[in-house]
C-alpha cells in the first residue's frame, strides 16, 4: 500500500466514524462523494433518469441506516455499490426485465448512413445514445460489469468484490458483454 | 482454424483492458503471432471496449440531499453504546454468587421486568393499523420547519419542506418502484387539484384510509416525467389524520 493509499484509507475511516455518529456534515460528504457514481449505476440498471434519482435517494437512506454495521471489511465504495446493486436487482425483479428490440438500436437499413459524419456535439450525443441503448439491451449481469468497468473505472478485482464473485467471472462476463456489443453494433461501425 | 487454447482466451479481456501481468502478456502475444483466430478475437473485444468506453457519465438533474436529510431527521439513528465501549475500570470484579445474592440483582430484575412491560405496551400502541383505522403518530415529530401549502397553490411553492392538508382520494402501489402512493385532493368529490404523496420503503408509514382527511408532511418536488408531470410530496415524512 502506498503512502497516498494509506492516507486515503485513514481519511475514509475518519469520515465513516463521523457519519456513524450521525454527524450530518460527514453524511453529506459521503453523499457528495458517491452520489454521481451510484446514480450512474442505477441509471444504467433501470434506464430511467427521473426514477434513477428517486432510487438513488432510497439507496443513500439505506446506506446511512446501515452504516453502523460497516466494519471496513471492504472499501466504503465497494460496500455502497453492493447496496446499490441489490436495490437495483430488487427493482428489476419487481418491474420485470426490460427488453429493447434490436431494431430500436440499429434502425432500418435505410436509416443507416455509412458516410462519415461531421464531428459535432449533436452527433456525438447521438452516437452515445446508440451505444447506450445497446448496453441497455445487455442482461443486467453483463450491464453491471460494463458500467462498473467503463463508467466507474473499477479494476477486475474491485468489480469482483462488489459482485461477490471471482475476477475470472468478471473477465468472462466482460468477454461476453464486449463481444455482444461489437456484434450488435458492427453494422454501425463506420459511424460509431 | 478455430483455436483451442482456452487457457489463453480467458486472458483476452484483461489484455485489451491493460490489466494483465507482464509474463501473461508475453505468452499471449507470442501466441497471437501465429493464431488468426485469437487475433480476430482480440480485435472484436478491442472494438467492444472502444464502444463501451464511450458510455456517457451522467449527472443527476437535481440534488437529492435535502430529501435524504429530511428523512434522516425524521428518524435519527440509534446510538446505543456497545459493551466494548465501556471502560474496563468500571466493570466490578465480582463472583456469580455475590451477584445473585446482591440486593442490586433483585432491583435490576425488577427494573428489567418493568421496562419489558412498558416496551410491550408501547409496541402494542405502535403495531401496524388495519385499513380504515385512524393513524396516531406517537413518535415526537418536529413539524415546525414545514411550510403549510394549499393543494391548489402547490405550483407557487418554493419551500423544500411542506405540509398539505386534504382528503385521500385513492391509494395504490406504484407499479414502477413498488412504493405506496396516494392522491391528496381538496374536495373529495373533485379529482383536481391534487398532490401525489409517495411513501418510500425505508420510511414505512402506513397509508391512510381513502376518504380520510389528513395532513401530509414531506419534501415538495415536481415529477417532470412524461405521463406524470404532477406535484408530489416525496418522500412523505409524517401523516396526521385530521378526521376519518
Amino acid at each position: 500500500m502506498t503512502t497516498q493509499d494509506a492516507q486515503k484509507e485513514s481519511s475514509e475511516r475518519q469520515l465513516v466514524a463521523a457519519a456513524q455518529r450521525s454527524e450530518r456534515a460527514a453524511q453529506k460528504a459521503i453523499y457528495q462523494l458517491f452520489n454521481e457514481r451510484v446514480y450512474n449505476l442505477v441509471f444504467y440498471s433501470t434506464g430511467d433518469r427521473v426514477f434513477a434519482e428517486d432510487l438513488t435517494q432510497t439507496i443513500f437512506l439505506k446506506v446511512f441506516r446501515a452504516l453502523a454495521q460497516f466494519r471496513h471489511e471492504s472499501k466504503l465504495e465497494t460496500w455502497i455499490y453492493r447496496i446499490a446493486l441489490n436495490e437495483c436487482l430488487n427493482h428489476n425483479r419487481r418491474a420485470g426485465t426490460r427488453y429493447v428490440p434490436l431494431e430500436a438500436i440499429l434502425g432500418s437499413g435505410d436509416e443507416i448512413d455509412a458516410a462519415p459524419l461531421p464531428d459535432s456535439e449533436r452527433e456525438r450525443s447521438q452516437r452515445q445514445a446508440i451505444i447506450q441503448q445497446a448496453v441497455m439491451d445487455l442482461s443486467p449481469k453483463l450491464r453491471a460489469v460494463v458500467v462498473l468497468k467503463y463508467v466507474e473505472g473499477l479494476s477486475y478485482e474491485e468489480i469482483a468484490q462488489v459482485l461477490d464473485c471471482s475476477a475470472g467471472t468478471v473477465a468472462s462476463r466482460l468477454n461476453r458483454a464486449l463481444a455482444t456489443l461489437e456484434e450488435r453494433l458492427r453494422p454501425l461501425r463506420k459511424i460509431l | 482454424m478455430r483455436c483451442l487454447r482456452f487457457d489463453l482466451w480467458k486472458n483476452v479481456p484483461r489484455y485489451v483492458d491493460d490489466e494483465l501481468d507482464a509474463s501473461a502478456v508475453t505468452r499471449l502475444e507470442n501466441h497471437l503471432l501465429g493464431c488468426n483466430d485469437c487475433r480476430a478475437r482480440v480485435a472484436r473485444l478491442r472494438d467492444g471496449q472502444r464502444l463501451a468506453s464511450r458510455l456517457p457519465r451522467l449527472t443527476p438533474a437535481r440534488d437529492g440531499w435535502a430529501a435524504i436529510e429530511s428523512a434522516l431527521d425524521w428518524q435519527p439513528a440509534a446510538t446505543a453504546p456497545t459493551y466494548a465501549d465501556a471502560p474496563s475500570e468500571f466493570v466490578p470484579r465480582t463472583t456469580w454468587r455475590q451477584v445473585l445474592t446482591s440486593p442490586y440483582f433483585a432491583i435490576t430484575i425488577f427494573a428489567i421486568a418493568l421496562m419489558t412491560l412498558s416496551a410491550a405496551m408501547l409496541w402494542d400502541k405502535q403495531k401496524p393499523l388495519d385499513a380504515g383505522e385512524v393513524i396516531n403518530i406517537t413518535d415526537p415529530f418536529d413539524s415546525t420547519n414545514f411550510r403549510p401549502v394549499l393543494i391548489s397553490e402547490i405550483g407557487k411553492n418554493t419551500a423544500p419542506h411542506i405540509v398539505a392538508e386534504g382528503y385521500v382520494k385513492e391509494v395504490k402501489i406504484d407499479e414502477h418502484d413498488g412504493d405506496t402512493m396516494f392522491k391528496l385532493v381538496e374536495d373529495v368529490r373533485q379529482a383536481e387539484p391534487f398532490i401525489i404523496c409517495e411513501i418510500i420503503t425505508p420510511i414505512n408509514l402506513k397509508a391512510p384510509a381513502v376518504g380520510s382527511r389528513v395532513r401530509v408532511y414531506g419534501v415538495s418536488r415536481y415529477d417532470a416525467k412524461e405521463g406524470r408531470q404532477w406535484h408530489e410530496v416525496h418522500p412523505v415524512l409524517n401523516i396526521e389524520t385530521v378526521n376519518h
